[in-house]
């Protein structure tokens, strides 16, 4: 159908087929190489996307401009007008120095009344031994045997601290202390409570031995 | 490889030549084989000269520039024609809004009415053959753009149905029919020639 039309349309394409071959002006080719090298159409550069992103020149100015903005904005601070003179001005108060000072200082005392009642015991047992002593000669071997009154005493004295407390045998009271409330954290509780413990331990040993 | 031989390889070959050596004498052999066939078909596209010559070296130039981007699955002519043909529509769209707005610019500035040539048969025009072919030349340009490109490369290029095909990214039924189309539009603003 399409040949039919082909053969409907001969004249036509008869009259355009005569016309004229239009031609390319004679300085056509040195006029485009002289484009070609006046605009410098070298090969084309296949860079990885890295160097591309990274190395344009073009970017160089931009960024250090922003650079320059940020160091502005977060290190010199333009805002702020008060200088603040070193000679002047108080040291700071460093509280985990203190915490640990006053730790320290809580743990001396405690260990200090240790001491004061490691020797009072040794005294006290000293005492005991020497009524022991004096006893031994005074009552007879069946009661001896019977009432051990020197054990059954330090046996109650040693009750007597596991119940009553520290405070309650050797007279340590509150109002006798230069006592001041001190707010502990966790961590020196619980400190406090392992050096209780070890106390109350050192003293079981001692009544064994 | 001496002048001799590259003036014997195919457009194929020729460029092939270009992309992995570089050779310019490659490049200008295809120049020379193709200038005046794409001056030929964007100057009966666009009816101007200069604009034309303009046309075809961007498009040289584009194949300069571009080499790599073609491959040997294509035929290198319609790669070029495809080039030639983008552009010169883009020309012609440009002019085309350009003409449009001159218009209305000139009508409402200077509130005057305003004449567009009429460029229709005139009798006395047709002894001589150099008018006889600005007349047709005038009619193709009058065709609308869709069938006139496909008019010129099948009728004026004599390329096959195929190539157009492929360089007007059309199927080959399409193409067919707007030539046809094209060809009565022309018969149509033509019957006063032809008939003589």
């Amino acid at each position: 159908m399409i040949d039919e039309k082909d053969q409907q349309y001969d004249d036509i394409v008869k009259l355009l087929k005569e016309l004229q071959q239009v031609k390319a002006p004679n300085n056509f080719e040195a006029n485009l190489m002289r484009k070609i090298n006046a605009e410098g159409f070298t090969e084309e550069k296949t860079g990885s996307w890295l160097s591309r992103i990274f190395v344009p020149k073009r970017f160089i100015p931009s960024a250090a401009l922003a650079v320059v903005a940020v160091l502005i904005l977060f290190v010199i601070k333009p805002g702020s007008t008060e200088i603040e003179n070193p000679f002047n001005t108080q040291p700071r108060m460093r509280k985990d120095i203190i915490t640990t000072s006053t730790q320290l200082s809580a743990e001396k005392k405690v260990d200090k009344e240790l001491q004061k009642m490691i020797e009072k015991n040794k005294t006290k047992k000293s005492e005991i031994a020497k009524n022991e002593s004096q006893n031994k000669s005074d009552f007879s071997s069946k009661e001896f045997q019977t009432d051990k009154p020197g054990s059954s005493y330090a046996s109650q004295g040693y009750e007597d601290v596991s119940t009553q407390g520290f405070s309650g045998i050797y007279g340590i009271e509150k109002s006798g202390l230069n006592f001041r409330q001190v707010n502990l954290s966790k961590t020196e509780r619980m400190e406090i409570n392992r050096l209780k413990e070890n106390l109350m331990r050192f003293m079981k040993e001692n009544k064994l031995k | 490889m001496t002048d001799k031989n590259l003036n014997e390889l195919t457009d194929e070959e020729l460029i092939l030549e270009f992309q992995r050596n570089s050779t310019i004498r490659a490049y200008e052999i295809l120049v020379q084989r193709y200038k005046n066939p794409l001056i030929n078909y964007v100057f009966r596209f666009l009816g101007d000269y200069e604009t034309c010559v303009d046309i075809v070296q961007e498009t040289m130039i584009k194949v300069y520039r571009y080499k790599d981007s073609y491959s040997s699955i294509a035929k290198f002519s319609t790669w070029i024609y495809t080039i030639a043909g983008n552009l010169a529509r883009t020309e012609y769209q440009r002019r085309k809004r350009r003409k449009i707005f001159s218009i209305n610019a000139y009508g409402e500035e200077k509130d005057e009415t305003y004449e567009i040539p009429d460029e229709s048969f005139n009798p006395e025009r047709i002894a001589d053959s150099g008018i006889k072919e600005k007349i047709i030349q005038d009619a193709l340009e009058k065709v609308s753009k869709a069938y006139r490109e496909v008019v010129i490369l099948r009728d004026i290029q004599d390329l096959s149905y195929e190539e157009i095909s492929e360089i007007t990214n059309l199927p080959v039924g399409t193409v067919k029919s707007r030539i046809n189309r094209g060809r009565a539009q022309l018969q149509k603003l033509l019957k006063d020639i032809y008939k003589e």
